[in-house]
């Protein structure tokens, strides 16, 4: 059968101890929530992040051409015309509010500067300094102010020949503009910073939090950009689906409960019920195994009335033709006897064969035990045992199943004659079986003279399949001892010096009765 | 045919009925309830047929059988049995049984087995009285004649137990009248039988 099965179930089962499983079940899921929600966290940041870089990348490069723009004006005739850069760069700067300022500072002198947005005399040394160092590409500078800004500084025209430093004021923080409102949020952070790392704008998050860094596609101004987003226990653990999650394992811990325990009180059911049918069964293959071996005897048993009734008959038959009708009446009476003897051995046999229904009733002990002597009486005449009863002339009443008691005096009184039969001594091979009422009880004690009970068997007499007889199925005691009980009574073994005795006890049925009024 | 019949069954309905039975048939019968019964009253008993149960308790049909055997009481025996076991009948044929019958057993089988065993009884009887009278027979001759009726018996002819004995032909002739006219018979092959029965005599 498939063993198996029901072992690996059952370690599930003992594994699934609501103690330990159901927290982890719990961490894991609360896990598995936390993860799915940092991760959608991260890619929202991640899309977010892209956007802004595009936007921001495309507008560092309009500051390429404005200032290409503002170069090519000023080279014309900056000197001659400066209310043609003022109004370019005015224009210029009212289309992109980012652009704070606009410089043209020429190389040579303080004369023909040009500022639009900022007037500050600081920045002008500043510009012409970096114009001059500029190799041609534009040179990027921190705002010396706490307005998060950046300076584009390029010569011009851009040659080695240049007359102008024009500069680019550039808000950071316009620059980074957007639409989104995602960033408005307190844990979404930007920072941006010039490429060689002086910060301009926003917080730089250290590396533990999830971050998105890419510098900006722009060939001049390849800003060093960061984002951020930060996040609470409480964030990627939403309390309202962490209380949705855990509701939703209590409820499968409950019908997992509920299913289980409905499930092991069916197993339950099956295995009562299975039980009972094995007990059926075995009390009816007890009793047939046991018709089997007094099979022989019973054979015997049943030859000695036919053999008298044939002979009685033949002698009549003669009697008759003779005339002697005196006798054949005696003789008929004695043909009589014998056949009520045959037929009391098939009754015997019958009622022991037929599965049945347990059916109790005031049984006279006395008649079990001469049941079980008529049972005995040739197996125990061939292996030279003497059966001996002692029994009281009146009636001992128990309540009971009358069959189940014949078999449990059959039972201990075949065991006594099957011990006897191994004595070495014929003289000593006796069995005794006395009844007798001590107060409420009845008891019955089956004695025998044979080797008695090894010390080692004696602890699991009535434990089924222990036995010591090679033929013997173990069976016979542990079903005597059941049934005994079910009668309300006791069997056991009793000490005694050679030989073995056991002992029945049964409530009186009139005692019984008593008790019950 | 009035040897008595000893039945020994331990069944008392049993040994009943089937004495009942055989004694309505004329048959003069004892009923034994066990071996040890039987074997008590032995020494007393006249030769007769025996019917043993094969299942008794303490000694079985067959053991008694065997004892009996054993101590030279050669009675016909029948055995009856409760179930046809060959192992059993065969034993008993092997110890002297001369039928085997099962129960529940029929009045004309065992008729017919007791009056086989009568027979048998009855030729035993008979051989015993003729061994008896040729004991008798040979009692009345003298030692001489007995020692020529032996040379006789092995084939030797007159001259060769006159040689044998050292007298004449004609004393062994004289002798051999002698030993003729008390067995009464003068064939030296009668002569022979009856000293090889007289010899083998218990």
């Amino acid at each position: 059968m498939s063993e198996r099965t029901p072992r690996a179930r059952d370690i599930l089962r003992r594994s699934l101890a609501p103690g330990i499983v159901w927290p982890l079940v719990c961490v894991l899921a609360l896990g598995l929530l936390a993860g799915l929600e940092r991760n959608a966290r991260l890619a929202d940041l991640t899309a977010q992040s892209d956007r802004l870089h595009a936007v921001a990348s495309q507008r560092v490069d309009q500051h390429d051409a404005h200032l290409t723009a503002l170069s090519a004006i000023a080279v014309a005739g900056a000197e001659q015309r400066p209310d043609l850069f003022h109004e370019v760069a005015g224009a210029v700067m009212r289309f992109y509010p980012r652009i704070i300022g606009i410089f043209l500072i020429p190389l040579d002198g303080e004369d023909g500067v040009l500022e639009i947005g900022i007037r500050e005399a600081d920045l002008r040394e500043l510009i012409r300094d970096a114009a001059e160092r500029s190799a041609g590409a534009p040179v990027l500078k921190r705002y010396p102010s706490d307005r998060p800004a950046y300076l584009i500084v390029k010569r011009s025209p851009n040659s080695d020949a240049a007359r102008y430093g024009l500069a680019l004021v550039i808000d950071a923080a316009a620059l980074l503009d957007g639409d989104s409102d995602y960033w408005m949020r307190a844990e979404a952070t930007r920072w941006l910073a010039l490429p060689d790392g002086t910060p301009l704008i926003g917080v730089k998050e250290d590396s533990r939090t999830p971050q998105f860094t890419r510098a900006l596609s722009s060939g001049t101004q390849p800003l060093e950009f960061k984002t951020a987003i930060r996040m609470t226990v409480a964030d990627i653990l939403p309390p309202g689906r962490v209380a949705l999650v855990l509701a939703v394992i209590v409820l499968a811990a409950a019908a997992m409960r509920v299913i289980g325990r409905q499930r092991a009180k069916v197993r339950a059911a099956e295995a009562r019920a299975e039980l009972s049918g094995l007990e059926t069964r075995l009390s009816h293959a007890s009793r047939v195994n046991a018709l089997g071996e007094m099979a022989s005897g019973m054979a015997h048993e049943l030859t000695q009335p036919l053999t008298a009734i044939l002979a009685q008959a033949q002698a009549a038959r003669r009697l008759a033709a003779r005339g002697d009708t005196e006798r054949v009446a005696d003789v008929l009476e004695k043909v009589i006897g014998q056949t009520r003897r045959a037929g009391a051995i098939l009754e015997r046999l019958r009622t022991w064969t037929r599965p049945r229904e347990r059916h109790a009733e005031p049984v006279d002990v006395r008649d079990c035990i001469h049941v079980a002597e008529t049972l005995l009486a040739g197996q125990a005449r061939e292996l030279g045992a003497r059966l001996t009863l002692t029994l009281p002339p009146t009636p001992l009443t128990v309540e009971g199943d009358r069959v189940e008691l014949e078999q449990v005096l059959f039972n201990l009184m075949r065991n006594a004659v099957d011990a006897v039969a191994e004595s070495a001594d014929p003289g000593a091979r006796e069995v005794v079986v006395e009844a007798s009422h001590d107060g409420a009880m009845v008891v019955i004690d089956v004695s025998d003279t044979g080797p008695g009970i090894r010390p080692d068997v004696r602890d699991r007499l009535f434990t089924p399949f222990v036995t010591t007889r090679e033929s013997g199925t173990g069976l016979g005691l542990a079903l005597s001892h059941r049934l005994v009980e079910r009668a309300g009574g006791d069997l056991t073994l009793v000490e005694t010096r050679e030989g073995a005795r056991f002992r029945i006890s049964l409530p009186l049925a009139s005692a019984a009765g008593e008790a019950a009024e | 045919m009035t040897a008595p019949v000893y039945l020994v069954d331990d069944d008392a309905a049993v040994r009943d009925a089937l004495s009942l039975l055989l004694s309505t048939v004329g048959i003069d019968v004892r009923a034994f309830a066990g071996p040890e019964d039987f074997l008590s009253a032995l020494p007393k008993l006249e030769p007769g047929c025996l019917i043993l149960d094969i299942r008794m308790p303490a000694i079985s049909g067959l053991k008694l059988q065997e004892r009996l055997t054993a101590s030279g009481v050669d009675w016909p025996t029948v055995v009856i049995s409760g179930h046809g076991d060959i192992e059993a009948c065969r034993k008993a044929f092997r110890n002297g049984a001369i039928d085997f019958l099962s129960k529940p057993v029929d009045e004309q089988d065992l008729i017919d087995a007791i009056q086989k065993g009568q027979a048998a009884l009855g030729r035993a009887a008979e051989a015993a009285a003729e061994r008896r009278e040729t004991l008798e027979l040979l009692a009345g001759l003298t030692p001489r004649e007995r020692e020529v009726l032996s040379l006789v018996a092995r084939g030797f002819a007159t001259r060769e137990i006159a040689g044998a004995l050292d007298v004449s032909p004609r004393t062994v002739e004289s002798h051999r009248a002698a030993i003729g006219a008390k067995l009464g018979t003068t064939s030296a092959a009668e002569m022979t039988r009856l000293w090889i029965e007289a010899e083998s005599a218990p």
